[in-house]
């Protein structure tokens, strides 16, 4: 065996193992507690999560919510990366939205989501509350990465005369990446539980959070950490879908990830 | 049209760096400036490409381009050899790769940068700037770090593409202005 074979092997091992005990130390906890009301075991989740996979409902509620959450984090972060250029060019942008960005960051989100509810439909909530969250974490950042752009490279575009078009794909978008990258990192957490959240408040149609509220009102437990589950499931692939597509699209830039 | 100083002026800060500089360099005349490690040879330069304005003091440039070697290289890092000079300088890919193996970099046409050494960076930041279609060349320190046998062939093959255009030849080492034929030294 290789030594590279090796490596991911024993990488394999340890995260299996990890997995392993902590499923242990929680069928633990099923026994002691003793009361399916309060924990349920690992076993029962994963029956659980069987039963629902093969309803047509949940794949409805899943892809409901996954649409939902996905169109929020998009527009957050398109919004974002272009208000972090806007505010980069021109100082007054800057003066102007700061306050709004530290209003979005230190308000709590049950007071957006109540203030979305009656303003929107309850189809639009999640969207807002997810766009919501990931503005200020995508604006952030890229703000910084296009600040941290070596000014030694653009006196150098500026002597070869390189136009705004090669500065932005050969300078500006190569050097802001990786802050995008870790922005989505971060911002897609946020917007899964903050939609999450906005749907369980708003009792959304067709999603996760209203299937999560009523498992509280009905006392399901089970039902409860199986769409627990399937949450961090989703948010899990989704996050590693967009890091791979960014990855993909800078790897001709060879950046290096934060 | 000939490249003119006259009496330039520059400080950052309570510092004098140039004071009263003049020098002037004929259309394809080679010119090298002398000088120790902090005496604003590189300010001088910088002044010249335009990338800082003078305190004081009148500059006249030539028509056309300006190249620049820039003692620290200043390559995109996420772009290849060849894709740095057709990025940067607009040049093909043909000229690039001849430029390249002319600096004794073909074996690197598609490595990067960061896996290069400070001479293979130098080089390709000289190809770089022979790549680019301009009047002027500016050279900050331009052979600093190449071995002496290296040197030799880089300065001769510089020499070469150098033919008609106007060099200003910055360094602390005489025997690089004699090796480039320069016509004019001015002490810093």
């Amino acid at each position: 065996m290789s030594a590279d074979k090796k490596a991911l092997f024993k990488k394999i091992a340890m995260k299996a193992a990890v997995a392993a005990l902590w499923l242990a130390l929680w069928q633990l906890v099923c026994y002691i507690v003793h009361m399916e009301l309060l924990v349920v075991s690992p076993l029962t989740v994963l029956r659980r999560l069987g039963e629902l996979c093969v309803t047509a409902d949940f794949w409805q509620y899943s892809l409901g919510s996954l649409g939902r959450i996905t169109e929020g984090f998009l527009l957050g972060s398109a919004t974002g990366a272009a208000l972090a250029m806007l505010c980069h060019k021109v100082k007054f942008a800057r003066e102007f939205f700061s306050p709004a960005i530290t209003l979005i960051k230190s308000t709590p989100v049950a007071s957006f989501i109540i203030l979305a509810l009656v303003w929107l439909t309850g189809q639009r909530v999640p969207v807002f509350i997810s766009f919501l969250m990931v503005l200020p974490v995508v604006y952030g950042n890229v703000f910084q990465g296009i600040r941290e752009v070596d000014p030694k490279l653009l006196e150098m575009a500026k002597v070869y005369g390189m136009n705004r078009r090669k500065r932005v794909t050969k300078i500006y978008i190569p050097s802001v990446l990786p802050y995008l990258m870790a922005a989505c990192r971060t911002a897609l957490g946020l917007s899964w539980k903050a939609g999450v959240a906005a749907e369980v408040i708003g009792v959304t149609k067709d999603s996760i959070g209203r299937q999560l509220y009523y498992s509280k009102i009905y006392l399901e437990t089970a039902d409860l950490f199986a769409w627990t589950a399937v949450v961090i499931l989703m948010s899990v692939a989704l996050e590693k879908f967009f890091v791979w597509a960014i990855d993909r699209a800078g790897k001709r830039y060879r950046f290096k990830r934060m | 049209m000939p490249l003119r100083l006259q009496n330039i002026d520059k400080s950052f800060g309570e510092k004098n760096v140039l004071t009263g500089f003049s020098m002037e360099a004929e259309e394809g005349e080679r010119v090298c400036v002398l000088g120790p490690s902090g005496g604003g040879k590189t300010t001088l330069l910088n002044i010249i490409a335009g990338l800082i304005p003078p305190d004081r003091g009148e500059i006249q440039r030539p028509e056309g381009k300006i190249a620049y070697v820039f003692q620290e290289y200043r390559l995109l890092p996420w772009l290849n050899a060849e894709e740095n000079l057709t990025a940067a300088t607009g040049c093909s890919k043909e000229v690039a790769r001849e430029l390249l193996r002319t600096m004794e970099l073909e074996k690197e046409i598609h490595g990067y940068p960061d896996d290069f050494s400070g001479g293979m960076k130098q080089r390709l930041s000289i190809a770089r700037a022979l790549a680019f279609d301009s009047s002027v060349i500016l050279m900050d320190e331009p052979f600093k770090g190449l071995d002496p046998e290296l040197r030799e062939r880089v300065i001769a093959r510089v020499d070469e593409y150098c033919h008609g255009r106007t060099v200003i030849l910055v360094t602390h080492d005489r025997t690089e202005c004699d090796m480039m034929k320069c016509t004019k030294i001015y002490e810093i």
